[in-house]
């Protein structure tokens, strides 16, 4: 998906979601989000990768 | 002689120790300065003098029979932490009056290794991004950073010499920045965030804000239990990130190449390299994940009770309910494969070296940005903030330094050295 395409199914969905008053105050971070979206999807995933776990993160034992 | 409020952590442990300083002396000199000082600074949601005088009074009436590491150390919490007996409000006006029955983990550590709390300071609303009350003690006109405010501009303005602050994005390090002092956040998850208010579980960390590295050092070797590292003897190998040079503003940016210049003069190798993942994607990673997050957290007391919130928490909370769950699954599987890349770079260096923020502290109409910190809390990274100068406006610059997870001790090295060989700034002149 493109940016903007991201961007308008965010918005879509704000609208349905919380109405066309709120979708419009969501606006520029739903734009911010829709890139941040459109940058994760250039990034190839593989049928066959590991399970996205978050080892080394909540698995990192406390001192 | 030195102004109580200047004493460094080793010095108030070395005097409370021989019983060359008075507990209760030092905890009555701050109260006298937080008291001058917080019409204007507005760090403190609440402070405990009571609390904080009789703990002094009991360390004055016992001897150091078990030779506790932060003997007498006065500390400020951010007030999303638990303080068994004072409320915790997060800046969330419904939590006002709700009072914490048990301490967090990190606080009943603190107060068994001796130290003495003080109160509980200023945060940004569940330490996300609506302004905090506090002013920034270089400047009252500008943020002091977020969301751990109250605790860097405390720490700044002399009323303690430690405060804890937490980051999910840029918390620590941005206001440490921004005020002039030293932030540090360890590696994920090294300090217990049981009785922390989460704001997105896998991205949360307990961080420190004092005012020197060894200061730093001190209170994180006695936290984790273990001996303070050596001063490093040996100039360090640095890696100067070249994407924060362009991201910067241009005195910020100035500001770092003549750093890395005074560096390379003091005997550090400090080389340009640009990092193996791009930046972008670290951050776009670290934005989806902690979107995701806070709307899971927040998004039904939004829906129920939007008023209480400030717009940029309910604008992220809602916002985030539209991530769809494969983009969120996604950034997760993409933190797990740019870990390990980013751990074998780190391992090349002693540390990297970036400016801590894009810019210096901006009005107080935000926060700041975040560019610079949040790749280091979604990698889970130790990183610590220095106050390396002042801009020509006289607000702090701050250099950055990152260490890989787990080798905090070798970082703090690393920082100590840094300290020692080119020095920090001098504190804002209050009195």
């Amino acid at each position: 998906m493109t940016v903007d395409e991201i961007r308008a199914s965010l918005l879509r969905s704000a609208e349905e979601n919380f109405g066309a008053e709120r979708a419009e105050a969501l606006r520029p971070r739903l734009t911010l989000a829709a890139g941040w979206m459109a940058r994760l999807s250039a990034e190839p995933i593989s049928l066959e990768d590991a399970a996205p776990d978050l080892s080394g993160f909540e698995a990192q034992e406390t001192r | 002689m030195m102004a109580m409020h200047e004493m460094s952590v080793n010095e108030i442990i070395s005097g409370a120790r021989q019983n060359t300083l008075h507990s209760t002396d030092l905890i009555d000199a701050l109260l006298d300065r937080i008291e001058r000082l917080e019409p204007e600074i507005k760090a403190w949601v609440d402070v405990d003098a009571r609390g904080a005088r009789q703990a002094a009074s009991e360390l004055d009436r016992t001897t150091d029979s078990d030779r506790q590491p932060l003997r007498g150390v006065p500390i400020g919490v951010k007030d999303i932490i638990h303080v068994a007996g004072m409320q915790t409000i997060a800046g969330y006006a419904p939590f006002r009056g709700r009072v914490a029955e048990q301490d967090a983990a990190i606080i009943a550590r603190l107060r068994s290794l001796g130290a003495i709390i003080v109160g509980k300071t200023h945060t940004t609303q569940f330490a996300l991004a609506d302004p905090a009350p506090t002013t920034n003690p270089w400047n009252a006109e500008r943020t002091p950073g977020g969301s751990s405010s109250g605790s860097a501009a405390a720490v700044a303005a002399g009323m303690v010499p430690v405060t804890l602050g937490t980051q999910t994005a840029g918390s620590v390090l941005r206001p440490a920045g921004y005020c002039g002092i030293v932030g540090f956040k360890p590696t994920f998850n090294w300090f217990s965030r049981e009785g922390v208010l989460p704001l997105a579980w896998s991205l949360d960390h307990l961080g420190l804000l004092t005012r020197s590295v060894d200061d730093t050092s001190l209170v994180y070797t006695a936290i984790v239990g273990e001996s303070a590292p050596a001063p490093r003897e040996s100039p360090p190998v640095i890696g100067l990130v070249s994407e924060s040079l362009e991201r910067s503003e241009p005195d910020v940016a100035g500001h770092l190449r003549e750093y890395a210049k005074r560096l390379r003069e003091a005997g550090a190798d400090v080389r340009e390299v640009s990092l193996p993942v791009d930046l972008d994607l670290i951050l776009a990673v670290h934005h989806v994940i902690m979107q995701a997050e806070v709307a899971a957290l927040h998004g039904q007391a939004v829906a129920v009770d939007p008023e209480h919130y400030g717009p940029q928490l309910r604008n992220e909370a809602q916002a985030g309910q539209l991530v769809p769950a494969a983009f969120d699954i996604h950034a997760r599987r993409l933190r797990r494969r740019m870990a390990p890349v980013i751990d074998a770079f780190l391992s090349e260096f002693d540390a990297l070296l970036m400016p801590t923020a894009t810019n210096v502290a901006p009005p107080r109409a935000t926060t700041g940005d975040r560019t610079f910190q949040a790749p280091w809390s979604v990698l889970g990274t130790p990183a610590i903030s220095l106050p390396t100068g002042l801009s020509t406006e006289g607000l702090p610059f701050a250099s950055q330094l990152i260490g890989r997870r787990g080798a905090d001790l070798s970082l703090l090295a690393v920082a100590g050295w840094c300290e020692r060989t080119l020095g920090l700034i001098a504190r804002p002149d209050l009195g």
